[in-house]
């Protein structure tokens, strides 16, 4: 028996979506190997292109930010979409536009953009545009109860 | 204002008067009426002057109500106001002075309120003669307590940005000012349709502007120039160039930079000495002890500024009214060195003193003290300045002083004048140009006659002094650009006939224009009839003979040519170094009749009746290209022409389109997107959507 307060779905009646969560379970993924190959990127750039020390270490500081914002949403939009919960898919909706607003950075902001970061952050897009639109749906069948 | 209309008024009668009492020779001031600007004013008072008393009224500012003239309060002063009348040769000079001085308005009013006039009030001078009202002088007084002066030497000076990210001078191939470099696409005086002509052939490289070439790792570079690795597609620099890591190295010397640029304020209290980089036309002209050099100016509203920066390359002829109790030597001006940049070292003005001849001319005795045994006093009454420039500094200075010897305690009224030159430094004693090579505005309008052996000379017009006649008047050049109207009046014995009458008519206006040919523009040469010089065309008087059988009715004359028409067409050619130059097309003089009549009062004695002839000349401007034609939608739907209607389609939305110039257009969007976000903000949390929210939770 679970303690008083809380209440689970009935039974045979799931709600949850399972794309977002394919999308999650992707995302999480890329989001891994895209933080990789940044940092690699980054040394590449600081040793080949005159990269002002300044800079450098802005944009490096702003992966690391943006490192995280991502957990916290990949981990909220999972959280809300598995246990059908508003409040924490909320949260995940809230974090996908600052973390759109870092990718649009790198993809035109920095100060050096390499082709194969346009094409990573390209991807980055795709992922919160499409996140987006499935957590918004997904909502809206939360609050039909 | 409420002064406007009893003005207004006053003004067409005093005009109407002035005119008809003239013709009979009763007293009459000329002008009659008077916008005064400055402390003091003056009007020549004409006619019989023996026994003439004048008076002086200020007029209540009660709009509507019309004040009766009269002359029954004889003072000669107000509180603030005073009449000084200094006889003459048939003429009485009336002067009104404000007895305050203009440090009334400053000390009384803050500089907030500069821009309003500091002393507004409507005065009436009236001359009594025989205890009786003859004629009235009406003075609108606008004096205003700062002005402004009507040479302004400019301190703009240029800033110059952080060269690391601005270069200095980015645009190698803009030579020439104010105009379009071609196949320069970096200069920003060429407009889009100019550009688009030669785009194709720009120049490249850095001479075309491009002070950032494209470094190594650029995408768009790697194409082009040389072979590159295969890896090379996907870790290739896109970013646009603002990014380039050329960017400001130049001026580090290195490949990266060593320490951050310190921000540095500089205050410089001293003033900005021009001379140590080369006089710029309106730059004021400074002294070795770094001040400026200044000579008495007047000021737009017309007063005399005493300490006025004189200005390089302007050219300016003043007179200066002071009042002789108050004026101060300025010898230790006359003695200031000016820096000469090209030598290197300084310019002393050559001073040449001469003794002035008719002091009349230039002060008015008021009174004569009656102390004899003081020491004189020498006061300057003309100055005038020849600058010698070379380049863009000051060769040499030759002042020419007019002096006059008056007792130490001799009150009046001195006009001083000042005239300043600036000549080039190989300028001879050739003819003065009028613009070169077209006309500049003001400048005389160059004229040859090829009749005379001295055939050089300009076009005139009268300028009338005293009453008026055509005997007493004299000479001025018609100014290029500028649309006069003069005359004089011509007497008319009673025993001259029509004939006599329009032979005596012509001979006075052709004095006028004793020219053949006009110069097309302003340095065409005298000895060469070829170089741009134009016949004026000249539409003759009619035969003074005609239609005798009507002169001796009732002392008409018929087709009398009193009025002289010029007309000079003229037009763009061309520009040089963006300022467009202007010449003259064409010339044409043209004579206008009148039937006049002899008029005479009760007795047709041996009276002189007066005939006044004009002057005027016009300047038509001839549209160097044809208009464009409208279309038939434009004549016919005037619907959407924004002048012609009271809605104006285009600016229906009209901080979101390009018609309003107000603001910046993206701050404009901006405003609108925030606008449009607190509307959105205000909509979902109204009452209908809260209580939806509830009724779902």
């Amino acid at each position: 028996m679970l303690p008083r307060g809380l209440k689970m779905a009935p039974r045979g009646k799931r709600l949850s979506s399972t794309p977002l969560e394919i999308l999650f379970f992707l995302n999480g993924w890329y989001n891994a190997t895209y933080f990789l190959l940044e940092l690699f990127i980054f040394l590449y750039k600081g040793v080949l292109l005159p990269y002002p020390t300044a800079n450098l270490v802005l944009d490096v500081v702003m992966l690391l930010l943006y490192l995280g914002i991502e957990v916290i949403r990949l981990f909220f939009g999972t959280k809300g979409n598995l246990c059908q919960r508003k409040m924490p898919l909320s949260i995940s909706v809230a974090l996908t536009f600052p973390s759109a607003m870092m990718a649009s950075y790198y993809l035109l902001l920095q100060t050096y953009v390499l082709r194969l970061e346009a094409i990573m952050n390209g991807i980055l897009l795709f992922f919160c545009g499409s996140e987006l639109l499935l957590e918004v749906l997904t909502l809206a069948a939360f609050s039909r109860i | 204002m409420g002064f406007q209309p009893p003005a207004a008024l006053l003004l067409r009668l005093f005009l109407l008067q002035g005119i008809l009492r003239l013709l009979w020779g009763d007293l009459a001031f000329i002008p009659p009426f008077i916008r005064m600007s400055g402390p003091a004013v003056s009007a020549s008072l004409v006619g019989d002057t023996e026994g003439v008393t004048v008076s002086l009224a200020v007029l209540q500012d009660e709009a509507g109500i019309l004040p009766i003239p009269t002359c029954g309060v004889l003072n000669n002063e107000t509180e603030d106001w005073s009449v000084t009348v200094i006889p003459g040769a048939k003429v009485l000079e009336v002067t009104v002075r404000w007895k305050r001085g203009l440090d009334w308005c400053s000390s009384n009013e803050t500089d907030s309120f500069s821009e309003s006039p500091c002393i507004l009030q409507t005065l009436l001078v009236s001359a009594s003669h025989n205890s009786s009202c003859s004629a009235h002088l009406l003075i609108q007084v606008e004096i205003y307590a700062n002005s402004s002066l009507t040479h302004n030497a400019s301190e703009n000076v240029t800033v110059i940005p952080n060269q690391v990210y601005q270069p200095l001078g980015p645009c190698p191939c803009n030579l020439t000012a104010g105009a379009c470099d071609v196949r320069c696409c970096c200069d920003q005086e060429c407009s889009s349709n100019l550009t688009t002509l030669f785009r194709r052939s720009c120049f490249t490289g850095v001479f075309g502007g491009d002070v950032n070439p494209p470094f190594d790792q650029l995408c768009s570079a790697g194409t082009t120039t040389r072979g590159v690795p295969d890896w090379f597609p996907f870790l290739c620099v896109q970013s646009p160039l603002a990014n380039t890591p050329f960017l400001g190295y130049f001026y580090h010397g290195a490949v990266s930079p060593k320490q951050d640029s310190s921000f540095e304020v500089y205050v410089d209290t001293d003033a900005k000495d021009f001379a140590d980089f080369g006089y710029k036309q309106g730059d004021p002209i400074m002294t070795v002890k770094k001040a400026y050099f200044t000579i008495p100016q007047v000021s737009l509203a017309g007063q005399c500024m005493q300490n006025a920066p004189v200005a390089f390359l302007h050219n300016f002829d003043v007179k200066c009214v002071t009042n002789l109790e108050l004026y101060q030597e300025r010898d230790g001006i006359i003695n200031a060195k000016i820096k000469n940049v090209a030598l290197g070292g300084i310019v002393t003005p050559k001073v040449i003193y001469e003794e002035a001849t008719d002091l009349d001319k230039f002060i008015t005795n008021t009174e004569t003290p009656l102390n004899n045994g003081s020491t004189p006093r020498i006061v300057n009454v003309e100055e005038h300045y020849i600058f010698k420039w070379n380049n863009n500094t000051i060769s040499e200075i030759n002042v020419k002083i007019f002096r006059a010897e008056i007792n130490a305690h001799q009150k009046g009224i001195m006009t001083q004048r000042f005239v300043v030159k600036f000549l080039s430094y190989n300028s001879g004693n050739e003819e003065e140009l009028s613009g070169n090579p077209g006309y500049q505005l003001g400048k005389p309008v160059r004229a040859l006659n090829i009749n005379r052996m001295n055939n050089v000379t300009t076009l005139h017009l009268w300028q009338s002094a005293g009453r008026g006649l055509c005997t007493s008047a004299t000479f001025k050049p018609i100014l290029f650009g500028e649309n006069v109207l003069s005359g004089c009046l011509l007497e008319v014995g009673i025993n001259e006939n029509c004939t006599q009458l329009r032979e005596n008519a012509v001979e006075r206006l052709d004095s006028l224009i004793q020219a053949t040919h006009v110069a097309m523009r302003g340095n065409s040469d005298y000895a060469d009839l070829s170089d741009g010089w134009l016949e004026i065309i000249r539409v003759d008087a009619p035969d003074p003979g005609a239609d005798p059988l009507a002169s001796s009715v009732n002392g008409m004359c018929l087709d009398i040519p009193a009025h002289l028409s010029i007309r000079i067409l003229i037009s763009d050619a061309g520009a040089v170094e963006g300022i467009t130059q202007q010449e003259i097309l064409g010339v044409e003089t043209r004579f206008s009749s009148v039937n006049w009549q002899y008029q005479c009062g009760l007795t047709c004695e041996h009276k002189a009746d007066l005939l006044p002839i004009s002057a005027s000349v016009q300047f038509i401007k001839i549209p160097a290209q044809l208009p464009h034609p409208l279309t038939r939608f434009q004549i016919n739907y005037t619907e959407y022409d924004c002048n012609r209607n009271e809605v104006c389609w285009p600016q229906l939305l009209y901080p979101w389109t390009q018609y309003y110039q107000g603001e910046l257009h993206s701050q404009c969007v901006a405003k609108g997107l925030l606008l449009l976000l607190f509307l959105t903000l205000a909509l979902f949390l109204s009452n209908p959507w809260t209580r939806i929210c509830k009724a779902y939770s």
